[in-house]
């Protein structure tokens, strides 16, 4: 019916909802994560290295992202669903509150800048690895801040970064593509893209 | 206070409290947020759920500053437990203060989000609870053939995400046939403003926080 006007940059109501209840999805499967969460940094606690936790499952939060934008291929897909997501986090009750947002924002802008260097051409395995790169760039710069990694021995911060970018790369890059390999191969997404 | 100056000021400080380390600034935040949820009668679990979640993160965070930081600074490691818990109140400061539907009402009328955006998120809001059942109708239907899916599992979240593409369309199509036109102009039954007074807490919050985050406290 719309279909010239499904591959346009604007959002649609259908695109909005999607990336919603997918999002919703995400969350309720990762609720689990939460606890694992807490878990991992209970016994990394001891031995000072609780803010490994973080970084070892940050890749999961950071799907969204990616996701939306495989999904949609729209020019602020990633920042927009990821935003949406953490959205979602917020009111469905996480941890975080507000904070939550601005988090989201970072992350999303951080995976969105991946695609942009390809200008919006490539979705493949290559332009998902660059977004993984820029996330945990971008997400990483902001923690030296937020989180006060920027207190931290160089080793550590050294580190923290790689340990976050294989969390991003394996849940961002390596898990997304299965994900949307299994997609493609359903042409459910072929008039959305068409 | 209307939900979408009350977002900005929650961000501003959350982001502002970011960059400074001043323990009794995160203080006085939490104290704060607990006499505005005192306000809005919060129940007491709701209290005892913001001092312990964050516990383990903030402790974490603690020891972590207190080994592995080049200043290994008991007041740094004290900023950074306080900013965890002066996140996760004003996550209880707004919570408490407003709901998801006023909230959404609010940015749309006086921050002027899209209403396809508002609407969008409030329709797909409602299939949480189907969701929740989706995700274990799915892992049954696998764990009969043998197949046990886990949250990293790709199957998972594709099933996942052919729900959505269905359900989507169908919601999205139905809202259509109701009447909703995307981005179009809307008339509202409730006119949301935003009173004299909120800009008030807004000037005189934003300047307190000033005044502690440059004053000679730490």
């Amino acid at each position: 019916m719309q279909q010239k006007a499904a591959h346009s940059n604007r959002w649609h109501l259908r695109d909005v909802i999607l990336i919603t209840i997918t999002s919703i999805f995400m969350g309720i499967i990762f609720f689990v994560t939460g606890f694992l969460y807490n878990g991992l940094t209970l016994a990394l606690t001891p031995l000072g290295m609780a803010p490994f936790a973080n970084d070892i499952l940050l890749g999961l939060w950071t799907m969204a992202g990616p996701l939306a934008a495989f999904m949609l291929q729209k020019v602020g897909a990633a920042t927009i669903g990821e935003l949406l997501a953490s959205a979602v986090e917020a009111i469905i009750g996480g941890q975080w509150g507000p904070s939550t947002l601005i988090s989201g924002f970072v992350q999303g802008f951080g995976s969105e800048l991946g695609f942009t260097f390809t200008l919006y051409r490539r979705y493949d395995m290559a332009s998902l690895s660059l977004s993984a790169l820029t996330t945990a760039i971008v997400t990483f710069a902001w923690d030296l801040v937020r989180s006060g990694y920027a207190a931290y021995h160089p080793w550590m911060i050294v580190a923290l970064f790689i340990t976050r970018f294989i969390s991003m790369w394996v849940f961002g890059a390596l898990l997304v593509s299965a994900v949307t390999k299994l997609l493609d191969r359903s042409h459910l997404l072929d008039r959305r893209h068409a | 206070m209307n939900p979408t100056i009350l977002l900005i000021l929650v961000l501003f400080v959350g982001v502002e409290i970011s960059f400074t380390s001043v323990i009794w600034a995160n203080v006085i935040i939490i104290a704060i947020s607990v006499l505005v949820m005192l306000r809005h009668r919060a129940p007491i679990l709701s209290y005892v759920r913001l001092l312990l979640v964050p516990l383990i993160p903030a402790v974490g965070i603690w020891f972590s500053i207190r080994y592995f930081s080049t200043a290994q600074s008991v007041h740094f490691a004290w900023v950074m437990a306080t900013r965890i818990y002066a996140y996760a109140f004003l996550g209880g400061l707004f919570t408490f203060s407003t709901t998801t539907e006023k909230t959404l009402a609010s940015l749309e009328q006086n921050a002027h989000i899209p209403s396809t955006f508002v609407y969008g998120m409030l329709g797909a809001f409602n299939f949480v609870p189907k969701i929740r059942s989706e995700v274990k109708i799915i892992r049954a239907s696998a764990q009969m053939r043998g197949i046990n899916l886990h949250f990293w599992s790709p199957q998972l979240l594709f099933k996942a995400i052919v729900a959505a593409l269905n359900w989507s369309e169908n919601l999205a199509e139905a809202m259509t046939s109701h009447g909703f036109t995307e981005n179009a102009p809307r008339t509202h039954r409730t006119v949301i403003h935003i009173p004299w007074w909120n800009y008030a807490i807004t000037a005189v919050s934003v300047i307190g926080l000033q005044l502690i985050l440059f004053s000679p406290l730490k």
